[in-house]
Order: C-alpha cells, then sequence, then structure tokens
C-alpha cells in the first residue's frame, strides 16, 4: 500500500514539478558582434546536413525520441543550430502555434525576466527580498536576497520530491490545493526558515514562487500584468506565452506557464546571444555569467543524507549545469560539454542549449516515468544520440 | 499505447492512493483539464488521457459554452471549478 502510494504520487509530483537541468559555468563565448537578425516572426531554416549533422545518426536520435514507448512520450522536437531552424516535429495533436505546459521550465523564463528588470534598474540581484515582498522577513542578521532565491538557497523549507515519502512532497500541495491557490507566495513564505540563507542549496519552485512576488513587488501593480509581455515575450518575438495566475494575481512562472517549443527556444537563443538582440542589450553584461555560475551553497558537500531527490546536481540561477560540485566523480551529463545549459520540466520538458555549438534543443512531453534514475538515464540517450549526431566540424 | 496501458496501470494504483487529499485531487483535475482544453486547445479526449496518466479518478465535466472545467473526488465530493479567462492568463479557480 505504502508503495502503491509512493509510486502515485511520484508521479504527481514528477509530474508537477521534476525539473532537473544542467548547466555551465564557463564563459560563452563572446562572439555575438555578428549577429544574424533575431528570428522575430520567422526562423530561418537549414537541413540537418547543411548545419553539420550526420544525417544517419540524426535520423536515429529522432526515432529514439519518438519511439512508442510506456513512460516516454515525446509531443514535439525542435532543433537549433548556428540560429537556424533544423528541424522541427510535433505529435499527440500539438503543433507550431500550440502552447505545451512547461512546468518547472518556467523558472527559467524568471530568472531571464529578472536579468530584464536588474537591466533597467528596477532590482538589484544581491537586493534582500523583504524590500519587494515584506512576508519574508528579515530574520535576525541573515536576509535573504534576491540571488540566494535565484541559486535555490533561501534555507526555506521545501523538500520538492522527497526520498523518504513522495506523498509528503510539497509541490503537489503547491498548486493543487485550495490554501495555496488563495496566494502561492504567501503559501511559501509561511514554510519555516530551515537553514540561514546562502548556505544549504534546495531546489525548490517555493524559492521560485517567491521570485514572482519579488518580481510584482518591484514592478508595482500597474506593470506587473503587461511587463514580461511588453519587456521580454514582444522583443523576443514569443507570441505564444501564457502565465496563469492564482487567486490574489500572482503569475505561476514557477510552475503553470505555457508557450509554444518554438518559443522557448528563444530564451535558449537569448543565452547564445548574450542577451542581445537586434543589437539591443536585454540583461546586464555579466547576467549570463552570473546565472551560469554554480549556486554558491553547492561548494559545500553535499549531503549524503539529503532527502530532496532534486538536490542531486550543479545549478545556477533557475537554471542546471553540467558542471561537477565538490565531490562529484563525474559531470551530470557526461556526454555534453561541461558549459551545456538546461532547464528541465516535470514529465520531460527539455531545453538543452550548448553555447560552444550554437545548439538549441527543446522536448516537449507527457512522460509518466516516476523514477527519477530512469528519467536521467532517458536524458543520457538521448543527449548522447543528438550530440554524436554532429560531425566534428560542427563542433568547436 | 500511452492511451491504454497507462490508465489501466495507474488507475488501480489511484484507486487506493489520494484518499488522502481529495481537495487537491479534484483541484488537479479541473485545472489541468481546463489548461489542456481551452489554453492549449487540445481536443477533449487528448486532454482527458493526459490528465487521466497521472490520475485516474473523480470526475470531470467540461461546460464548453462557458469554457469552464469541474471536478470532483472519486466520491464526488470537494467540487472545484477553474475557468478560462484569456489566452495571456489561461484559467483560474473560481472562488468556493
Amino acid at each position: 500500500m505504502q508503495l502503491v502510494k509512493v509510486f502515485v504520487f511520484a508521479l504527481l509530483l514528477g509530474l508537477l514539478f521534476g525539473p532537473l537541468t544542467s548547466q555551465a559555468q564557463i564563459r560563452l563565448q563572446t562572439q555575438s558582434q555578428n549577429q544574424t537578425p533575431w528570428p522575430k516572426d520567422e526562423w530561418p531554416r537549414k537541413s540537418p546536413e547543411q548545419a553539420g549533422f550526420a544525417k544517419y545518426k540524426f535520423n536515429q536520435f529522432l526515432s529514439t525520441v519518438f519511439f512508442p514507448h510506456l513512460t516516454f512520450t515525446t509531443d514535439s522536437v525542435v532543433i537549433i543550430k548556428d540560429g537556424f531552424l533544423i528541424h522541427e516535429d510535433y505529435t499527440n495533436g500539438f503543433d507550431r502555434e500550440r502552447k505545451h505546459a512547461l512546468f518547472s521550465l518556467g523558472k527559467t523564463v524568471i530568472s531571464a525576466l529578472i536579468g530584464v528588470m536588474e537591466n533597467e534598474g528596477l532590482l538589484q540581484r544581491h537586493d534582500p527580498v523583504h524590500r519587494y515582498y515584506p512576508a519574508i522577513s528579515p530574520s535576525g542578521s541573515s536576509n535573504i536576497t534576491v540571488a540566494q532565491l535565484l541559486n535555490m538557497s533561501s534555507g526555506i523549507e521545501w523538500i520538492e520530491e522527497d526520498r523518504d515519502n513522495l506523498l509528503q512532497s510539497d509541490p503537489w500541495f503547491a498548486l493543487y490545493s485550495r490554501a495555496s491557490y488563495k496566494d502561492m507566495p504567501a503559501w511559501v513564505a509561511n514554510h519555516p526558515r530551515a537553514h540561514t540563507p546562502g548556505t544549504k542549496f534546495n531546489y525548490s519552485s517555493g524559492d521560485s514562487a517567491l521570485l514572482t512576488a519579488v518580481i510584482r513587488g518591484a514592478l508595482g501593480e500597474n506593470r506587473y500584468s503587461s511587463y514580461p509581455w511588453e519587456k521580454l515575450f514582444a522583443p523576443l518575438g514569443m507570441k505564444t506565452m501564457a502565465i496563469e495566475r492564482d487567486s490574489s494575481g500572482n503569475l505561476g512562472l514557477h510552475g503553470i506557464a505555457y508557450s509554444s517549443p518554438l518559443d522557448i527556444a528563444k530564451i535558449g537563443l537569448l543565452y547564445l546571444e548574450h542577451g542581445r538582440v537586434d543589437g539591443k542589450e536585454l540583461w546586464p553584461a555579466d547576467w549570463v555569467e552570473f546565472t551560469n555560475k554554480m549556486a554558491p551553497s553547492q561548494l559545500n558537500a553535499p549531503d549524503p543524507n539529503d532527502r530532496n531527490l532534486q538536490n542531486n546536481q550543479a545549478y545556477g540561477a533557475q537554471i542546471w549545469l553540467n558542471v561537477k560540485r565538490p565531490g562529484d566523480s563525474e559531470r551530470p551529463y557526461p556526454e555534453l560539454p561541461a558549459n551545456a545549459l538546461l532547464g528541465l520540466g516535470t514529465r520531460g520538458q527539455i531545453l538543452l542549449v550548448l553555447p560552444d555549438e550554437k545548439l538549441i534543443f527543446v522536448r516537449t512531453a507527457t512522460d509518466s516515468e516516476l523514477s527519477i534514475k530512469a528519467r536521467k538515464n532517458y536524458r543520457h540517450d538521448i543527449f548522447k544520440l543528438l550530440y554524436g549526431s554532429l560531425i566534428q566540424g560542427a563542433r568547436p | 499505447m500511452r492511451n491504454l496501458i497507462a490508465p489501466i496501470l495507474l488507475s488501480t494504483v489511484f484507486l487506493t492512493a489520494c484518499s488522502s487529499d481529495k481537495e487537491s485531487m479534484s483541484l488537479y483535475l479541473a485545472k489541468e483539464m481546463c489548461s489542456c482544453r481551452f489554453l492549449i486547445g487540445q481536443d477533449d479526449k487528448n486532454c482527458r488521457d493526459t490528465v487521466r496518466v497521472a490520475l485516474a479518478v473523480g470526475d470531470i465535466s467540461v461546460n464548453e459554452a462557458k469554457r469552464e472545467v469541474t471536478a470532483t473526488a472519486e466520491d464526488k465530493s470537494h467540487p472545484a471549478t477553474f475557468r478560462f479567462v484569456s489566452k495571456r492568463f489561461g484559467c483560474e479557480l473560481k472562488p468556493d
């Protein structure tokens, strides 16, 4: 019975928030001076062969991704290389214009948005959270900062995916209870403070929900409901982006946002272009470096008894990294370069960015796989095939 | 495959599993069905399959005219209704 419960709940959970991502610390190349025009309406196209993929291996990758499977169900695949759309494929009722649930991929959008706001002088990453969201009161001498939320290091108690009791994991109730739906950030703010801010890495949809409150406080009520569309989605040409709200009007970018796969690829492109869109800087000059730097709290040795299964790899600012933490024997995805960036959302959503190869891969999916290990192994399999299909000349 | 095996497999599991939180069951069903049907715009069958892969208990009723979805827990208790408000903001929980 207990096993059954665990099984079920893992599903739900996994469903909800189980993002896993990886990313890198290495600086992106600063070669974007000769930018191609931003693909606002239409992407320029190349065939996989023209873009440097070996045809046979690339087809093997595609057939693996779309292979009918009991628990892995791919809904779309989009691949961009050097700014060109190389491949797009949609199934299960999805198409180019249709939105897909992003789940925790929305967290990477939160980070992109805060970069835009810092660039406009609306907040600074090291500001205390209570300046914008008084419900997070200063606690003794230690204030939680915006950067600590971005790095999932607030110290607020939260278990994203509980090793010991999946039924008790937080994200399920964070979304699907009347108490949280009333006001998601307030619901999180009521959780106890378990650690000194900045000292303990803990992947938490709660920290991301608090960031949405920071965004709201920094923008003010008049701008909050339009700013993300005006200042981030419109400049990038993301026309399908939708963000659902709780009953207090908080935008649920941490778990209930939706967009087309090609639109979410543009967040990846913004990383590759160092925040530049048609010559305009949307992010501070050091934003990519900041977001791609491992959370300082992860310099502490990982706790072998950590109950949160999501605390298992390097993380930046709302994006997963592909570097070793102290004590790790290998990178999270040894098959990929160390500066790979990864956004992950429950049920198999993936945004993979390879800065050196200028490659963006988006997969949307309706997976129902429960095991965290199986989910990661699946990613290893398809990443190996994708990266392996790039012929040598297409790699740096 | 996903339309058959997964729900069969999981429904037996869900029958016993979720009585611990009927409220969140109905919220889950109503919210995910509303977003799938009216925000994403998938057809009714696809949406039910997607939602029920995760959760096989509870009733879902869709009001196409009002663009609302009401769901209950397995024993018809704890009704929750989500209403589609706009393409930008998707579905919202209707107050009790």
